[in-house]
C-alpha cells in the first residue's frame, strides 16, 4: 500500500514537474532567408567611335529585340593594320552589380582586340559604355565573334 | 545471477506509466506555453522598432520582417524574419535584433539552436557571421559589451551565441542587443550552382538562477 502511495506521488511529482519547466522556458525565432542575385548583362547599343583613314567604311548594329545581334563593318581602307574604336553600350538587367573584366581572347591571332574603357562599375539597371579597339591586317569578307566578359561586382576587390 | 522479471513487473509498469504521463503533461504544457506566448504572456519579446538592416553591400537587398495582422500590425514579437536577396561573392548584409525581459522574473539564455537544411544548392558553407552581444540596463542610454565573434560558420554559430549568453542574468526590462553580420565567402567560384539558405536560431530563456560561488569556509 506504502509502495502504490509513493509511486502515486512520484508520478503526479514528475509530470508537474515536467508542466513547470515548459512553463517556465521560453524560445523566439530568428529566422533568415537568403538568396542570390543574378547575372544579365545585354549589349543595347554599338556605334563606331573612331577609325583610321579609309575611302569609305560604314557601321550597323543589327538588334534582336532591344539586343544587338550582331555588327556589319565595311571598310575600304589602305591603312594596314586598319584599327577602328567602337563603344558598345551595356546594359545591366540582373539582379546585382557587374563589372567588365575583359574580353574573350579566343579571336584569330591575326586579330587584335582590347578593352580600352570600361566603367569601374556597372549597376543594377544601369547603362553603361565599353569602349573597344580591333586592330586587322588585310583582309576581305572577314567574320569573327568576341564576347564581352562580365562578371559580378565584388564588394571586397 | 538471474533476475525474475515477474518480482520487478509493478515497478516496470509504475516506471513506464510516470515516463508517459511526465512526457505528456510536458508537451500539453509547452503547447500552452506557446498558444500563450503568442497572445499575452511572454518572457522575452523582440523590440520591432529596434531591430533594424544596420548595413549591406550595393545591390544587396536586406530587411526585417514581423509576422503582421490584416491590420498591419506585429502580431507576434517572438518571430522575426532577416531577410537578404540578391547576395554574391565578398557581399554582406548586417542586422541588429533586439529583444527586451518584459516578465517579472530575471532570466537567462539556456541555450540557442540552430536548424538549417543543408542541400547541394544551398549557400551553408559560404557564409561567415561576425556578431557583438550588448545588455542595455533598463532606463539607460549606455550598453555593456557581453562578448563578439568572427567569422564563424553557420554550423558554429549557435554555440558561439550560447557561449556569450549562458549564465548571463537578464533583469526585469533589460534588452539584449546582437548586431550580426553575414558575410559571404569572397571566392565567385564556388557560389556556382549555389542559390539560396535558409537556417532557424532560437534562443532559449529560461529564469536565472544564480550560481553559488559563496565558498563554505572550511572547517578546522
Amino acid at each position: 500500500m506504502y509502495i502504490r502511495t509513493i509511486f502515486i506521488v512520484l508520478i503526479v511529482a514528475l509530470g508537474l514537474f515536467g508542466a513547470s519547466y515548459a512553463s517556465w522556458t521560453q524560445q523566439f525565432n530568428i529566422l533568415s532567408a537568403i538568396s542570390t542575385g543574378s547575372l544579365n548583362v545585354d549589349i543595347v547599343d554599338a556605334v563606331l567611335e573612331s577609325s583610321d583613314s579609309h575611302k569609305s567604311i560604314s557601321f550597323s548594329a543589327h538588334k534582336e529585340g532591344n539586343v544587338v545581334d550582331e555588327v556589319d563593318m565595311n571598310v575600304v581602307t589602305a591603312s594596314n593594320p586598319f584599327s577602328a574604336v567602337m563603344v558598345f553600350a551595356v546594359e545591366n538587367n540582373g539582379t546585382i552589380p557587374v563589372i567588365c573584366v575583359g574580353i574573350d581572347q579566343s579571336v584569330p591571332d591575326n586579330l587584335e582586340v582590347e578593352i580600352l574603357e570600361s566603367p569601374p562599375l556597372i549597376d543594377v539597371g544601369e547603362t553603361e559604355s565599353v569602349k573597344v579597339r580591333i586592330t586587322k591586317g588585310y583582309c576581305d569578307d572577314f567574320e569573327f565573334s568576341a564576347f564581352l566578359e562580365f562578371e559580378q561586382y565584388n564588394a571586397v576587390n | 545471477m538471474r533476475f525474475k522479471i515477474g518480482k520487478y513487473k509493478s515497478l516496470l509498469v509504475f516506471a513506464v506509466v510516470s515516463l508517459i504521463i511526465m512526457g505528456l503533461s510536458y508537451n500539453m504544457a509547452g503547447a500552452q506555453d506557446f498558444r500563450n506566448s503568442a497572445l499575452a504572456y511572454n518572457l522575452m519579446v523582440l523590440v520591432p522598432e529596434e531591430c533594424e538592416v544596420l548595413d549591406t553591400s550595393p545591390g544587396v537587398l536586406a530587411d526585417v520582417e514581423f509576422q503582421r495582422d490584416k491590420f498591419g500590425n506585429i502580431s507576434d514579437k517572438t518571430n522575426i524574419n532577416l531577410m537578404a536577396t540578391n547576395v554574391y561573392a565578398g557581399a554582406h548584409a548586417e542586422f541588429r535584433i533586439t529583444a527586451q525581459n518584459v516578465s517579472d522574473i530575471t532570466l537567462s539564455v539556456d541555450e540557442y539552436k540552430l536548424e538549417f537544411e543543408q542541400s547541394e544548392d544551398s549557400l551553408a558553407d559560404l557564409i561567415y557571421f561576425s556578431g557583438i552581444v550588448k545588455i542595455i540596463r533598463y532606463g539607460e542610454q549606455y550598453y555593456d559589451e557581453l562578448g563578439s565573434f568572427e567569422n564563424v560558420s553557420l554550423t558554429e554559430l549557435d554555440d558561439n551565441l550560447t557561449a556569450i549568453l549562458k549564465y548571463r542574468k537578464i533583469d526585469l526590462k533589460e534588452k539584449i542587443v546582437l548586431e550580426l553580420n553575414q558575410q559571404f565567402d569572397n571566392d565567385q567560384a564556388k557560389f556556382a550552382g549555389r542559390t539560396n539558405l535558409s537556417y532557424r536560431l532560437f534562443p532559449v530563456f529560461v529564469q536565472y538562477f544564480p550560481q553559488n560561488d559563496k565558498t563554505t569556509p572550511e572547517s578546522e
